[in-house]
């Protein structure tokens, strides 16, 4: 396991007691950190952003239920992975959470394999997700060092301009294109146009 | 009646007229001293004699008349007396009179076709001859205890028995008692109806109901299956993690036995819930219910709610529930008494499934003692009650509120409390929820249905 798995933590929301207790055993003696609450607004209250984690989510709940949390979550920009597990498989609900996201929609009584390989699955897309939000908001502050000049001449590149169109296009010399060019890869900290053009659509330039 | 008889009535005018005439001879001799003539005598003699003749014939005219009158009137007695015998013969009702020791005087001829026993079979034997063995060896007793105390709950009642017939099996009767005094001696006048017939159409009626009660138990059942599915699938859960985590306790190096004992017997409990689950919902769905046994109402309504408790959590209702303590027992078919209560239930909580969410949601549930001292078990909703126009209609079949209702649960369950000889009403007003009261007798008055 990796630093961020070891940091990460597995959230679970059931308003039963024995789903709690035997969950919390097995997914901690599966080598998990685990916090349990017993409802969504406890849950909302208590939950850590700043961790990686999952969310292990009851559909049916009183005061608030899973697909109604999911909903808080997604008003809030928590892109927290849930795995729903719910009593009785209902058509309506697991459409409804799927489509907003969720990982996967466990019957209960499930597989403990099947529940832990969906934890490691929500945990790992979790922790991906956080990496791709940093090194955006990374690149984002490198994209901001960069001159409205610098900008332009970006754009152009990305979107598959020679040097020579572009400094057609803008009206310049090659040899300033060239200069240009040489500053926005330095800026950006990329060695090719193969990476410039990663990061342009990480940035949902293109 | 025989000639005899008849002769020794004629007889008694006759030996009257000697004395009549005894009375005579001291007058007859006053007169003769007065009379000298022998002619005169003679005529004298005659006359008397032909005086005499006049009266001795119309006394005999009179005993005649007489005899007559006593032959009409015992004519008549004959008639009525073989025209009550008639009846007493012709009577589908048997008819058996006993003495103070409980040996039989009289029976009819119907006794015979009730119970096979002719006449002459039972006249000068015990009454208990007829009774099945355990109420036989007290019916002296309860003899013996009516002329002591004077005390029946029998007489000038009708109650249900059980005969025994010739043929060894037992005949349901109603009996009826009558007690009569001769010369100061006690009698006892039994009548038995046969009601073999009504307890047949009684025993179809039940049947009936019955099959109608598991039809809407079953459908009841099925609107709630999602619920107990809920239910079962929650220990289910429970019991497939406890395991996995024992089995890797297990497979470390160094067993932590404390907790794996702790964690089996979390596993035990949880099974037992699953299985007391199932197990009341098959009582629920079986087509044969027990018979009536002594029940805690307490228990039953505990019963109840284990089976729609999730329903109750995932509606946000807030459920209150009052029982009263030493309540006496009741004489129920559980099941049914669940169903009812069930359906009464559920009504409450589809009733609360629409309100806005700022209304509150409650169920109360109690049970009690009511002024009568029979039991009163009360549901309560705070939902948008019964409309004027659908008050009337509740009770009634297939009628319903609901999108998919059978419209049976309150009509059976109406049935249902009513063979327990218990009452079902409610208390609604438009906008303002529900309340349902079920009454039913304590156990110890179930006797005097």
């Amino acid at each position: 396991m990796s630093f961020e798995q070891n940091n990460a933590i597995v959230y679970l929301v059931d308003d039963e007691f024995v789903i709690r207790d035997s969950l919390t055993l097995l997914i901690e003696t599966s080598g998990f950190n685990i916090q349990s609450f017993e409802s969504a607004l406890d849950f909302l209250d208590g939950y850590d952003s700043e961790r990686p984690g999952c969310l292990l989510l009851d559909v049916r709940m009183p005061a608030m239920s899973g697909l109604e949390l999911q909903e808080e979550l997604s008003k809030r920009n928590i892109s927290l992975p849930i795995i729903f597990i719910s009593g009785h498989a209902d058509v309506a609900d697991s459409a409804k959470a799927f489509r907003a996201g969720a990982i996967d929609f466990l019957e209960k009584p499930f597989e403990n394999s099947v529940l832990l390989e969906r934890i490691e699955e929500g945990i790992n897309k979790d922790i991906y997700a956080r990496t791709q939000r940093l090194f955006k908001s990374e690149i984002q502050q490198r994209l901001e060092q960069l001159t409205p000049r610098e900008m332009e001449v970006l754009r152009l590149v990305i979107s598959s301009h020679s040097n020579k169109e572009s400094a057609k296009i803008l009206k310049v010399s090659n040899r300033t294109i060239d200069a240009h060019r040489a500053r926005i890869m330095e800026k950006l900290q990329v060695g090719s146009l193969a990476e410039l053009m990663k990061i342009a659509m990480l940035c949902e330039m293109l | 009646m025989n000639s005899e008889n008849i002769h020794s009535d004629a007889d008694q005018p006759c030996s009257n007229a000697p004395e009549e005439g005894a009375e005579r001879p001291g007058h007859f001799a006053a007169m003769q001293e007065n009379l000298r003539s022998p002619e005169d005598r003679i005529r004298m003699l005659e006359q008397k004699l032909v005086e005499q003749a006049e009266q001795l014939t119309a006394s005999n005219l009179a005993v005649q008349q007489n005899i007559e009158a006593l032959k009409k009137s015992k004519q008549r007695l004959r008639e009525r007396e073989a025209r009550l015998n008639s009846i007493f013969n012709a009577a589908s009702e048997g008819i058996i009179m006993i003495d103070r020791k409980g040996i039989v005087v009289t029976a009819n001829a119907a006794v015979k076709a009730i119970l096979g026993y002719a006449e002459e079979e039972l006249i000068g034997g015990n009454i208990s001859l007829l009774m099945a063995p355990d109420h036989a060896v007290k019916h002296d007793r309860y003899i013996q205890n009516h002329i002591d105390t004077g005390i029946s709950k029998i007489i000038g009642s009708v109650r249900e028995v059980e005969g025994l017939h010739k043929g060894g099996w037992t005949v349901p009767l109603d009996l009826s008692l009558a007690k009569f005094f001769i010369d100061g001696e006690i009698f006892f006048t039994g009548l038995l109806r046969d009601i073999r017939q009504r307890k047949l159409q009684e025993k179809e009626n039940r049947e009936h109901l019955e099959e109608l009660a598991h039809v809407t138990r079953l459908s009841l059942m099925g609107e709630m299956a999602s619920g107990i599915a809920h239910e079962v699938n929650q220990p289910l859960t429970a019991i497939v993690a406890y395991t996995e985590v024992c089995v890797s306790l297990l497979m470390s190096p160094n067993p932590d036995h404390v907790k794996l004992a702790g964690i089996l017997a979390k596993t035990n409990q949880q099974a037992l819930r699953a299985g007391q689950i199932i197990h009341r919902m098959r009582d629920f769905v079986r087509s044969k219910t027990t018979s009536r046994t002594s029940a805690s109402i307490n228990q039953v309504v505990k019963d109840c709610i284990g089976l729609c408790s999730t329903e109750i959590k995932l509606q946000n209702i807030l459920f209150c529930l009052e029982l009263a303590e030493n309540l006496p027992l009741v004489y129920i078919n559980e099941v049914q008494i669940e169903q009812v209560l069930l359906n009464l239930l559920r009504n409450a909580i589809d009733a609360m499934h629409d309100l806005p969410v700022d209304r509150p949601r409650r169920l109360v549930l109690c049970t009690q003692l009511d002024d009568r001292q029979h039991i009163e078990i009360t549901v309560k909703d705070s939902g948008p009650g019964i409309s004027d126009a659908d008050r009337a209609k509740i009770m009634t079949p297939f009628y319903t509120t609901k999108k998919n209702g059978m419209g049976m649960g309150l009509s059976i369950s109406r049935s249902l409390v009513e063979a327990h000889h218990g009452t079902i009403r409610f208390n609604s007003q438009d906008g303002n929820g529900c309340t349902f009261y079920v009454t039913l007798p304590p156990k110890e008055l179930v006797n005097e249905f």
